[in-house]
């Protein structure tokens, strides 16, 4: 590089002073800590976890954890189609009024990473042996080790049940137990005395 | 991280400088005083001129401190003095300091006072001043004088700012930040050579040759009538070609220039009308400033951009947004320019900050879009580019449109291919590359815990309450892209590069044709030094587009309308 003695008739530019070192000497010492975050990063606190069935669109799979389930009793309201979980002391009351269901719960999760509380119903000595419960149990068993959606089929009197056939990946489960889980999904939902509001209606107190 | 001032001298400089359109500065007087001593050195042009060096220190142990340093480096490279070891920018450390926020005043000095609660020379009378250095030639012994005491207001102004941030300077990287302001300095100096004859030709027959060539053009469309563009005839030649449109609200079609662009990728058929309609609006080749040495020259604008990016004039810059005039950037006799791209910068970035070996692996595969569509398996894998054009194309839409947040609506709108199929596409990316995404949403989610993002050498961008999660997503990209521009821009000029200009993403140098192999090789190697500067050790890609003179640069792109151009002008030599 030429240093120009004339400096207005030339473009070219006068060295940097020799003492300069490399920029890449520099650069190490420059860099700041990147993608070490202050936060340390952020964990979902879970706050709802609600009762239902998959929908029919729905991918999901069950918990495969025996103790990720509970053989219990449930009310559903059929107005608002909401279900409440019944203490042991209610038991008798409800049985006697007929409008309890025993069912499996089991912990579910969808490929939206949605968690649900499934109520599988169990067929009664009451109640007639039918496809809906066979199927229903059928699709849960599957569903510990597969993808799979389930689509409520009325000609056929059960549901259809497709497995996925892509290569999905695992579920994520949470680290809480599954009483911790019940009280998340039943919360403000337990009927634990005969002043229930619940209770109430079905007695035509209120 | 801020410390006390590490060094033995503190130099305010100012100088007063003249600049007519396109050529390099012109010094008519300078100021310097040091923090410490209280030294003042005023000096006048034929003084400047008689000086080999500047008149203090500026070795190691010395800095200097200027605000918009460029501008005063400028005029140490045309008095032929050698550039300062160390030189702080406090216009620069004004930007870091504040950038993001909503000002109330400008990013002049006076507005960087005003910020802070300190007052000095008013507007008027700084206009006033500036009009009695740029006007004239000669000046009085009292209008020196006049001159002397305003440069040396700004260097009070200059120590007073100083003072107000001294406490708050990140010393190493305002250092780093100081060194890329002699690079710009540089780049400003060498300037883009341009065929002025070609440029003359043009600038001086547009007028006649406008009618011409939308007659040539609109040949094949039929939607102008004279020189104005009839919003109706276009409507019906899109439901002839069965082209869909976007449209306002009202119905109307969307006749901007972004959205000539987003549909002229998926309809090329439209590109001669958005060039036609660009160049009509304005020839930009007119606004363009060019010197007595045929070099086109701006002001880079560093550090202009909330992504820390340069922020050139479009008007004035050559590589302006009108594809077809760079025609005119030509290298004269016995000279070459080579054109050097980072190759998908964004997405190397993104791999190597993220550490998504999978996103990584996508990279260095050569094409990161046939690799994504590979590693999805919507593709076979010995899919190519060209054999699975059509997914290798609507894949680079969805991984270029989720580094800026874009939704599956729009994705689809600009790739032509249904939301449905957007959402898959994203639902596949998501899940190819895990890690980018627990790392993209970690990001951002630790900026609006800690209300500021910043690239890894320190720019910094504070967030805001009104700021969308989506509007950050590519800060890291552009922000640490816009660092290693700044880092090759310095090891390329230090080394003896000539640099024409940093464009986005690239680099145009110029050498004699008997040193342009080895400054390409060298300028390739140190940008690839650079690249893994920034993404901590993946390599990244550059492509070289060499011309020798007799050639001229030309965008493919624009080449159709280039030789329109030519054609009409009866300059048929210029064809390329």
């Amino acid at each position: 590089m030429n240093m120009s003695i004339n400096p207005t008739t030339s473009n070219a530019v006068p060295p940097s002073p020799a003492l300069k070192k490399s920029i890449f000497a520099d650069l190490d010492a420059l860099r700041l800590p990147y993608g070490e975050s202050a936060l340390g990063g952020a964990k979902e606190v879970l706050l709802r976890i609600p009762v239902r069935k998959p929908q029919r669109q729905e991918f999901f799979r069950i918990h495969p954890d025996p103790a990720m389930s509970l053989t219990t009793a449930i009310f559903e309201e059929k107005d608002t189609r909401e279900f409440y979980f019944v203490s042991p002391d209610m038991m008798g009351s409800l049985t006697e009024l007929g409008d309890i269901s025993p069912v499996v719960l089991m912990l579910a999760k969808t490929r939206q990473n949605a968690l649900l509380m499934v109520p599988f119903k169990l067929p009664t000595e009451t109640s007639v042996a039918s496809g809906w419960f066979e199927t229903a149990l059928e699709a849960a068993a599957r569903a510990k080790s597969k993808w799979v959606r389930m689509a409520a089929d009325m000609s056929l009197g059960g549901y259809r049940v497709y497995e996925a056939q892509g290569q999905l990946d695992e579920p994520e489960w949470p680290s809480q137990t599954f009483n911790e889980l019940l009280e998340i999904a039943f919360k403000n939902k337990v009927i634990e005395g005969e002043d229930h509001p619940v209770f109430n209606k079905l007695l035509g107190r209120i | 991280m801020a410390t006390t001032t590490p060094f033995r001298e503190i130099w305010f400089t100012d100088f007063e400088f003249q600049a007519l359109d396109g050529e390099r500065p012109w010094p008519v007087c300078m100021v310097a005083r040091e923090l410490r001593s209280g030294r003042v050195i005023r000096l006048w042009r034929n003084d400047l001129l008689s000086l080999h060096q500047a008149p203090f220190d500026t070795g190691p142990e010395s800095v200097l401190v200027a605000y918009f340093a460029s501008a005063e480096l400028g005029c140490f490279l045309e008095l032929g003095w050698s550039l300062p070891a160390n030189v702080l920018d406090l216009f620069v450390e004004h930007r870091v300091d504040t950038n993001g926020h909503r000002l109330l005043t400008d990013n002049s000095l006076l507005g960087a006072l005003a910020l802070r609660g300190l007052s000095r020379i008013e507007v008027a009378e700084k206009d006033s001043m500036r009009k009695l250095v740029c006007d004239q030639s000669d000046w009085s012994s009292e209008e020196r004088m006049d001159i002397l005491s305003y440069c040396e207001s700004d260097v009070s102004a200059l120590e007073a700012l100083f003072k107000a941030v001294e406490g708050r300077i990140d010393w190493p990287r305002a250092l780093y930040r100081g060194r890329y302001m002699a690079a710009v300095a540089r780049m400003e100096r060498t300037g883009i050579p341009i065929d002025t004859i070609l440029h003359r030709a043009f600038v001086h027959g547009w007028d006649g040759v406008r009618e011409r060539l939308v007659a040539t053009v609109d040949r094949d469309y039929g939607v102008y009538d004279g020189l104005t563009f009839k919003s109706s005839r276009f409507n019906r030649w899109l439901r002839q070609n069965e082209i869909p449109w976007p449209r306002r609200p009202s119905g109307a079609l969307r006749l901007d220039d972004d959205t000539f662009k987003s549909q002229e990728k998926l309809w090329p058929i439209v590109s001669p009308l958005r060039e036609l309609r660009q160049s009509l609006h304005r020839l930009h080749l007119a606004d363009l400033k060019i010197g007595s040495d045929k070099r086109s020259r701006t002001l880079l604008s560093p550090f202009r951009s909330v992504t820390g990016r340069n922020q050139p004039s479009a008007k004035q810059f050559a590589f302006g947004p009108s594809r077809w005039q760079r025609g005119v950037i030509k290298p004269p006799d016995g000279y070459g320019i080579a054109y050097i791209d980072y190759a998908s910068q964004e997405i190397c970035i993104a791999a190597g900050l993220s550490g998504d070996e999978r996103l990584i692996e996508a990279y260095l595969d050569g094409d990161p879009y046939i690799a994504f569509a590979k590693q999805a398996k919507l593709v076979p894998p010995d899919a190519t580019s060209t054999s699975h054009k059509v997914v290798r194309d609507r894949c680079k839409e969805v991984v270029l449109g989720l580094n800026y947040g874009i939704g599956a609506e729009t994705m689809a709108m600009k790739s032509g291919m249904s939301p449905a199929e957007a959402r898959e596409l994203i639902y596949h990316h998501k899940r190819t590359y895990r890690d980018f995404w627990r790392w993209s949403d970690a990001t951002v989610e630790e900026a609006f815990f800690t209300n500021e993002i910043r690239s890894v050498f320190g720019w910094k961008r504070r967030i805001r309450s009104t700021d969308k999660p989506t509007s950050l997503m590519n800060f890291p990209m552009q922000a640490n892209g816009a660092e290693m521009m700044r880092i090759a821009a310095i090891a390329a000029t230090e080394a003896g590069i000539e640099v024409c200009a940093p464009v986005h993403d690239a680099f145009l140098i110029i050498a004699p044709l008997d040193r342009l192999d080895d400054d390409v090789g060298l300028m390739r190697e140190l940008m690839a030094q650079a690249g893994i500067a920034v993404t901590g050790g993946v390599p990244i890609r550059t492509d070289a587009k060499v011309v020798k003179y007799p050639d001229r640069y030309m965008d493919p792109r624009g080449s159709i309308m280039w030789n329109r151009v030519v054609h009409l002008l009866n300059m048929p030599e210029a064809r390329v």
